[in-house]
């Protein structure tokens, strides 16, 4: 299911309403440079639904930033700084944006398509 | 370091620290012997896996994929490759996939017989660790006369395995599946009624079912905690809808209950791995020969995602490709990233000690969290 970036946290509230009250793996993906030459990521969230058993996948396009969701899903949380950290997609309303696994003086987000792998370690890179 | 409020003190646990199976930090916050917060921190073992993933062949980073968890490499290897395999639309042969799921329920045995011993190491039992890693040599052995290698056995290829089983290596296994009660129950009589035992465990870290799914915790953690969701029987892959077994649940979602399922969950394993034997043995004519070549794996444009049930939960492995020779995106979700999150919700309220129980418990690989 296809949602734009700025309904993605009513349509989710609307289906934990509804049963999908775990989110089981959040995960993005850089598409970018798009047609205009802009950033794009495409963000898949993956819902199960523990009564029916179903399992619910939520698509959408981000540019740089989008409404974090750990109000609803206590599991974003980690989910959501691994994306900032790799991706640096900002997450409005997180309680904790840090970065999780790189270090804090690490310049640059390394999963996104234009970063340069030329030799130098992060904390060597200028911003 | 002492805060200003009085008996506060913040410390670090480790990241060198013994029991943290792997490298991990806890900063905790105590009161006296009491934690009020704990704060994990993580990144100690980031190796990149999939950053690495973009720049290799589809088959140079399947060597890789074995370090995501180096406790239940099988595991990993078919996420990724059934992934692939999805994309490519390869059908596995059915040898292949008998062999698959021997080789991951013995792998999933030896996980658990790790876990069993560090998680007594742990709790400061120096004796089990030595049988229990007695036991998983056995299964080490069976699996480098069959791959080659102990742990990083690089041994599933894309379409199937690398080369077939041999009765010699059947009955090696079959041999081990029938001392392994005889042995196993050694170390079952030392520990399960053991009352110190009991007590370190019994009604501690308990772990609600709706908190469970709100963390996403997944495998034995959640069905310790009243929820049965098994992925090889929610979404059966290989030859799981053809086998007989069952995944058992407990309702008290404690440590103990975790160990109990953990232990029940080895005695499954054994009977699948001989299910699997008994077809194997059966269809042994039936000769297998890898027809598909590694290097010319084509998959087409569009994205997959599979679900692999490994020893400590859920791993899935998203794949993205763009009709080229290397894999656009790969992302690893793993069950430990989510079990390590869940210790900000559990620990505060325990004492010091009982950390290494609650942490122990859940059975948590910090590669695999880290990737």
């Amino acid at each position: 299911m296809k949602t734009e970036s700025t309904q993605v946290f009513e349509t989710l509230k609307g289906l934990k309403n509804s049963g999908f009250v775990a989110l089981i793996s959040l995960m993005a993906e850089d598409l970018s440079p798009n047609t205009e030459g802009e950033d794009e990521f495409l963000l898949a969230y993956t819902l199960y639904n523990p009564v029916t058993k179903a399992f619910q996948e939520i698509e959408t396009i981000v540019n740089s930033e989008i409404q974090s969701i750990t109000t609803l899903y206590k599991s974003a949380n980690y989910d959501e700084r691994e994306i900032y950290d790799l991706f640096g997609i900002k997450f409005k309303n997180h309680p904790n944006l840090k970065r999780i696994f790189l270090n804090e003086n690490f310049c640059g987000h390394p999963l996104r398509n234009d970063y340069k792998t030329d030799g130098k370690t992060g904390s060597e890179r200028e911003e | 370091m002492r805060n200003n409020t009085r008996n506060k003190m913040t410390i670090n646990m480790g990241p060198q620290h013994p029991s943290t199976h792997g490298v991990l930090r806890l900063l905790l916050e105590l009161e006296g012997e009491k934690v009020l917060k704990c704060t994990p921190c993580l990144g100690y073992l980031h190796r990149g896996l999939e950053k690495a993933a973009q720049s290799r062949l589809f088959s140079q980073y399947l060597p890789m994929v074995d370090r995501v968890d180096y406790l239940s490499g099988f595991f990993c290897s078919h996420a990724y490759l059934s992934a692939l395999e999805e994309l490519s639309e390869i059908e596995l042969p059915k040898k292949a996939r008998y062999i698959r799921v021997l080789t991951m329920e013995l792998n999933r045995i030896s996980s658990h017989l790790l876990w069993f011993g560090t998680f007594l190491l742990d709790l400061g039992a120096t004796g089990p660790v030595f049988f229990a890693f007695n036991l998983r040599n056995e299964i080490l052995n069976i699996f480098e006369k069959l791959t080659g290698a102990r742990m990083m056995h690089n041994y599933y290829v894309f379409g199937g395995v690398r080369n077939d089983i041999s009765k010699e290596i059947l009955n090696e296994i079959s041999d081990f599946t029938s001392n392994f009660d005889k042995k196993f129950k050694v170390l079952e009589n030392m520990v399960t009624k053991n009352p110190v035992f009991l007590d370190r465990t019994k009604d501690l870290g308990i772990l609600n079912t709706q908190n469970a799914l709100e963390y996403s915790i997944t495998g034995v953690n959640l069905r310790a905690s009243g929820f049965n969701l098994d992925f090889r029987k929610e979404k059966p892959y290989l030859i799981y809808n053809e086998l007989e077994f069952s995944s058992p649940v407990a309702f008290e979602g404690d440590c103990y209950s975790r160990y109990l399922l953990r232990i029940e969950e080895i005695k499954i394993s054994l009977d699948l791995v001989n299910q699997c034997i008994d077809w194997l043995l059966a269809h042994y004519d039936e000769k297998y020969n890898l027809n598909i070549s590694p290097l010319n794996i084509k998959p087409k444009p569009g994205r997959a995602a599979s679900y692999t049930e490994s020893p400590r939960g859920l791993i899935m492995c998203h794949l993205a490709t763009d009709g080229g020779d290397k894999p656009k995106r790969v992302k690893w979700r793993t069950p430990s990233f989510y079990a390590i999150q869940i210790l900000e919700k559990l620990l505060p309220g325990n004492t010091l000690a009982d950390v290494t129980s609650v942490f122990g418990s859940l059975d948590i690989v910090v590669t695999e969290a880290d990737r």
